[in-house]
């Protein structure tokens, strides 16, 4: 039967070779002698996630941003996974901002969410907390060896299919040693409720450089 | 006691860069200018708040759990008196601001 070859550039698109082989019954692969039809197409159309925005090795940055990730037609909603992320000031928290046009999208963050310790006793849930023009990640961090943080957090846009037409969502599950240094398990959720569309997040904190090994942004393919 | 003003932004080395797109883009002086008044305004807001509530998050962070509570209210006796004297030594290690 005739069969396709795809070539992966590694970089979002791969090659697609309609009749370069083909595989029999006897698991035998043929390759025909003659050239092969060439198409290119992206990665998009595989589904399931999407890379679509990464920074790696980012050291003393005073804000890692994501600007141009979202597209609502194609995704249903993003993975955003962040690795060894590190303040340079100490005893201070991160603050998130949802992103439009290059700006940060004011408003009420409301907030919920419980941490638990997984090295002491404090432990606690907290609910119907706000923060003005950004969402405050509330576990703290330190510059101690190994105060670092990891998360994932899934965020839905304002608009698309699953809108509620103005509300932004995201939450995120994080483990983290904060500056005392405790080590944290963490689920957190933020919501701002804005006509304004979603079209990036960016990451900062309230003083200091941030550094991280790295931020992957996935989409969540429809 | 808070630094002043002066002293907090003199603490931070000048940033040079931000990460957008996972692509690093230099700051301008006006910038870096910005970002080191918002550090310093930021981080003293932070002291003055320390100052003014750091009793209460230490006291919070180190009072015996609300599982030894009940444990002890239902035990009483001698497990009351020492939790009591917990929470108290905690108390008298953060006094009120």
């Amino acid at each position: 039967m005739p069969g396709q070859i795809k070539i992966d550039d590694g970089s979002g698109n791969y090659t697609v070779l309609t009749n370069g082989g083909s595989l029999g019954s006897d698991k035998t692969i043929t390759i025909p002698n003659e050239t092969a039809t060439l198409a290119t197409t992206t990665a998009t159309d595989l589904g399931g996630l999407v890379k679509l925005a990464e920074a790696e090795n980012i050291s003393a940055a005073t804000d890692i941003t994501f600007d141009s990730f979202v597209n609502n037609t194609l995704y249903n909603s993003y993975q955003i996974i962040w690795n060894n992320l590190t303040s340079g000031n100490d005893n201070v928290n991160m603050r998130i901002y949802f992103r439009n046009s290059s700006s940060d999208i004011t408003g009420t963050y409301r907030k919920s969410y419980w941490r638990a310790a997984m090295d002491t006793t404090t432990s606690g849930f907290v609910a119907n907390s706000n923060d003005t023009n950004f969402h405050t990640v509330p576990i703290g961090f330190g510059t101690g060896t190994y105060e670092n943080h990891r998360g994932l957090m899934t965020l839905y846009s304002n608009v698309g299919e699953f809108s509620n037409s103005d509300v932004i969502h995201a939450n995120y599950t994080m483990y983290g040693r904060n500056q005392t240094p405790d080590l944290f398990f963490a689920e957190v959720g933020t919501t701002l409720e804005t006509s304004t569309a979603l079209e990036g997040i960016k990451f900062q904190f309230a003083s200091g450089t941030i550094s991280a090994d790295s931020i992957y942004v996935y989409g969540v393919r429809k | 006691m808070a630094q002043s003003l002066e002293d907090i932004k003199a603490s931070f080395e000048a940033p040079t860069h931000r990460v957008v797109d996972g692509v690093q883009v230099d700051l301008t002086a006006e910038e870096v200018e910005e970002t080191l008044n918002t550090w310093a305004d930021n981080e003293l807001a932070r002291q003055l708040d320390e100052e003014q509530n750091g009793w209460l998050y230490n006291r919070q962070a180190e009072y015996p759990s609300l599982e030894d509570c009940i444990h002890a209210l239902l035990d009483g006796g001698d497990t009351l008196t020492d939790l009591q004297a917990q929470r108290q030594a905690v108390k008298d290690a953060y006094p009120k601001g």
